[in-house]
């Protein structure tokens, strides 16, 4: 089992990926998570 | 890219993925590079069947319509993002062979209800962007143990063997009343804390990384259980557990799963 990506986003989220039996290439892309919908909460939003 | 198709006796490999926001599907950052990356790296499959967190409901069932419908099961987000829609074909047949290798747990058949929800499709349209592989959703049962689903995990695996890519999709920590939005890339201590020790227990011993809930950042972490559960059911077999430590998922408005 390998870590694919990992990381936190808006302070309460993981966003660690798991792979079973593959080893991927790393990336390079340094963005992060998404900007969030202007006028939702979070606890609204279902995401 | 064309991946390489699967060669005769092929374990497939499986993944969980933590989903996060459904914008991410609209975009190119770390994290869809990485899906993206996954999808480039696996040999094709027959079919992928998901174990996502939005389908979160008071039965076991799978997804058996031939055209799956693309599921918008969220508020509040751009247009753009509702007009996404991920046509891959569903493979209705999948449905009788999760029912066999799961047996005695029943199965529903959903024909018409459910379809490929955001927890499956925004990581799909980068892994997957040609939306050529039949997709299959295993819902989560919200009225079973964390016991149950960890045993339907392992009876799960032989598929792995039959060319189906096995896929989860939930995060490891999910507390949406905690979050906020203007701490983009920001994880709480607390969150940080429980996501690097669920980190150690998979990488280590990943059959018994339930033991998390006695961690002290679990309840906080993980205050219902819809988005942590897909971490479960993971096609491996795990090591028996004593019948006294379980855990009861019931409905996401319960501030906790854990029971004894």
């Amino acid at each position: 089992m390998e870590v694919l990506v990992d990381g936190y986003a808006y302070g309460s989220l993981s966003m660690t990926a798991y792979t079973l039996g593959l080893s991927c290439p790393a990336t390079s892309a340094d963005a992060g998570a998404p900007l969030p919908p202007a006028d939702t909460p979070p606890d609204g939003s279902n995401i | 890219m064309t991946q390489p198709s699967t060669p005769p006796g092929q374990v497939m490999p499986a993944a969980f993925f933590g989903h996060g926001n459904p914008m991410n599907a609209l975009e190119v950052n770390r994290y869809t590079a990485a899906w993206r990356a996954f999808g480039q790296s696996v040999p094709r499959p027959r079919a992928i069947l998901v174990i996502s967190a939005h389908w979160y409901i008071n039965a076991t069932a799978v997804t058996a319509m031939p055209r799956p419908r693309t599921i918008h099961d969220f508020f509040g987000f751009p247009e753009a993002l509702f007009d996404v829609q991920y046509p891959a074909p569903g493979l209705p047949e999948l449905a009788d062979e999760v029912s066999d290798v799961v047996h005695p747990t029943w199965v529903g058949a959903d024909v018409d209800s459910w379809g490929i929800d955001h927890g499956t499709w925004s990581v799909l349209v980068h892994a997957f962007p040609d939306a050529s592989i039949p997709v299959v959703q295993l819902s989560i049962n919200a009225s079973k143990s964390f016991e149950h689903h960890l045993e339907l995990g392992r009876k799960l695996a032989p598929l792995r063997k039959r060319g189906v890519l096995i896929l989860a999709s939930g995060n490891v920590v999910h507390n949406l009343r905690g979050m906020d939005w203007s701490r983009t890339d920001h994880g709480y201590d607390w969150a940080q804390r429980f996501d690097q020790d669920a980190k150690k227990r998979m990488l280590t011993e990943p059959t018994e990384f339930t033991t998390l809930d006695a961690h002290p950042d679990y309840r906080t972490a993980v205050p219902t259980p819809d988005h942590f559960i897909p971490l479960s059911i993971w096609p491996v077999s795990p090591a028996p557990r004593s019948p006294t430590h379980q855990w009861r998922c019931s409905s996401t408005a319960t501030p906790t799963a854990r029971c004894r």
